[in-house]
């Protein structure tokens, strides 16, 4: 019966990449590292044999240092990246917060972008139509609706895509590090959506470097270092540990 | 599953198609000047001399213009799509595939503007057939070839980035290759010989015999073009399918 429950459970994922030729390297450049016989094909494990599950109305703190794999282990959950090895299931739908406004188009209005992002979520036309107003207002953005979005600043943008974002009504939230955006007031109604969501049953993972976050939020969290969960526990025990790898 | 594909779709070909209008007086306009004004400079250049001996050779080159515009604008614009857009694909995942297909939409849309351009001075200067009814045809065949290019080129470029430079020069030989403003028959053996791989020509060649020769088109055209145009989109898309994967890394 517990195991229903369950949102979202990773077995054994393992996750490397090629970091042998840099990205965008030209042929000349290939070939003359390829001749100097510093053939390189280098590869980092950037996850080794993760193993985790999180519930409904669970939200769990990933903890870790820079390059400890977090941001890989939740793009490799939302399927952005492919796992080397291992299973990773999901149930219910699944909404990543990792680039937050990522496809919006500066050179299009507010209506246009709703539109377009509500889209990239898989939320429907005739959903998005009837969510509009609901956008707008929780974006608290009513005045701007047919202005074209590079004039918003910084944080209407993302107060925007964080509007638009959770009203594609997601089960699994992948958060990295956006889970508050904007102002103090915009923050408090954000986050209180987001427990909102949690008590109708989705489940959050929340990556970031801000303690207080995790600790204020999570009850349970995992700290990752070297692509390796090394401890899983109560979020303060976490925390602590944590601290001390520092 | 497919429906929120479609639905993608369509949202990503109206956004790129207002953002192509965006910020412009003319706007709309353009879809049909831009193919006036080359028809307009060609044919001042060309017409006393490579397409004296043309028949009706505004139409000729016309229809030309407009075959080559499609395949150009599409390639050309969903070729950077991956990597245009690598922050999105790193961070949702959505159907990469939509991205192209919006692309080609967006060009389609173009080169329907630019069709009715064509279709309005056919009105009156041609007597309309029986035969137009197999453009559709010809256009889908299109379509499928320039999907499959833009699938395979959007996809390969992110391992190869010297394919933009190359394609920038591809391009330009490739417009020169294609009898778009001049005529090519067996007497000159090279050029008419690499005409016979060119899908292009092709569908240049069946368009001008429906649209302006009223004269059937030959069969063995039509099915080269049927070839090149599976052959094309079935290839591209297993490229695409291939590679599609690696995509979030390697950007």
């Amino acid at each position: 019966m517990e195991r229903m429950k369950e949102r979202i459970i990773v077995k054994n994922v393992s996750k490397r990449f090629n970091a042998g030729f840099k990205k965008g390297l030209s042929a000349l450049s290939r070939l003359l590292s390829f001749l100097s016989g510093n053939k390189s094909a280098k590869v980092i494990d950037v996850l080794r044999d993760v193993s985790f599950s999180a519930k409904e109305g669970e939200i769990l703190g990933i903890v870790g240092k820079n390059g400890s794999g977090k941001s890989t282990l939740l793009r490799t959950i939302a399927g952005i990246y492919d796992k080397e090895g291992g299973i990773i299931k999901t149930r219910g739908k699944l909404c990543p917060l990792i680039g937050l406004g990522a496809g919006m188009q500066d050179r299009l209005t507010m209506r246009d972008n709703i539109y377009l992002c509500g889209a990239l979520f898989g939320i429907t036309t005739q959903e998005i139509d009837k969510k509009f107003n609901s956008i707008v207002e929780f974006s608290e953005l009513e005045n701007f609706v047919d202005t074209k979005v590079y004039q918003f600043s910084s944080g209407m943008k993302q107060r925007l895509a964080f509007a638009i974002a959770i009203h594609s009504n997601p089960e699994i939230l992948l958060v990295d590090e956006v889970f508050a955006v904007g102002d103090e007031n915009f923050r408090r109604k954000s986050s209180e959506k987001i427990k909102e969501l949690v008590k109708r049953g989705a489940c959050v993972l929340l990556v970031s470097h801000e303690i207080e976050l995790i600790e204020k939020h999570c009850d349970r969290a995992i700290l990752l270092e070297n692509g390796r969960i090394i401890k899983e526990g109560s979020a303060k025990d976490i925390i602590k540990h944590y601290l001390k790898l520092k | 599953m497919l429906s929120r594909q479609i639905e993608l779709i369509k949202r990503l070909t109206i956004s790129s198609f207002k953002l192509r209008n965006e910020g412009s007086y003319l706007g709309v306009l353009w879809y049909f000047l831009n193919p006036l004004l080359s028809f307009l400079i060609l044919y001042f250049i060309f017409a006393t001399r490579l397409g004296a001996g043309i028949e009706s050779y505004p139409f000729y080159l016309l229809i030309g213009i407009i075959q080559w515009n499609f395949v150009n604008l599409a390639v050309g614009t969903a070729m950077k799509d991956i990597i245009a857009n690598a922050q999105l694909i790193k961070s949702m995942n959505f159907s990469r595939e939509s991205l192209i297909v919006a692309s080609v939409f967006m060009a389609l849309i173009n080169h329907f503007f630019e069709l009715l351009v064509l279709f309005i001075f056919l009105l009156f200067f041609v007597k309309l057939s029986f035969l137009m009814l197999l453009f559709p045809l010809i256009l889908f065949l299109q379509f499928l070839l320039i999907l499959g290019m833009c699938f395979a080129f959007s996809s390969i470029i992110i391992y190869f980035r010297d394919l933009e430079n190359i394609w920038a020069f591809f391009s330009r030989l490739w417009w020169f290759v294609t009898p778009v403003f001049y005529t090519i028959s067996p007497k000159t053996p090279l050029i008419y010989t690499l005409n016979l791989f060119n899908p292009l020509y092709y569908i240049i060649t069946v368009s001008r015999d429906i649209l302006i020769y009223n004269k059937l088109p030959a069969i063995s055209s039509v099915l080269a073009l049927a070839c090149f145009s599976l052959l094309s989109f079935n290839l591209g898309y297993l490229i695409f399918k291939k590679l599609k994967h690696k995509f979030a890394e390697m950007i």
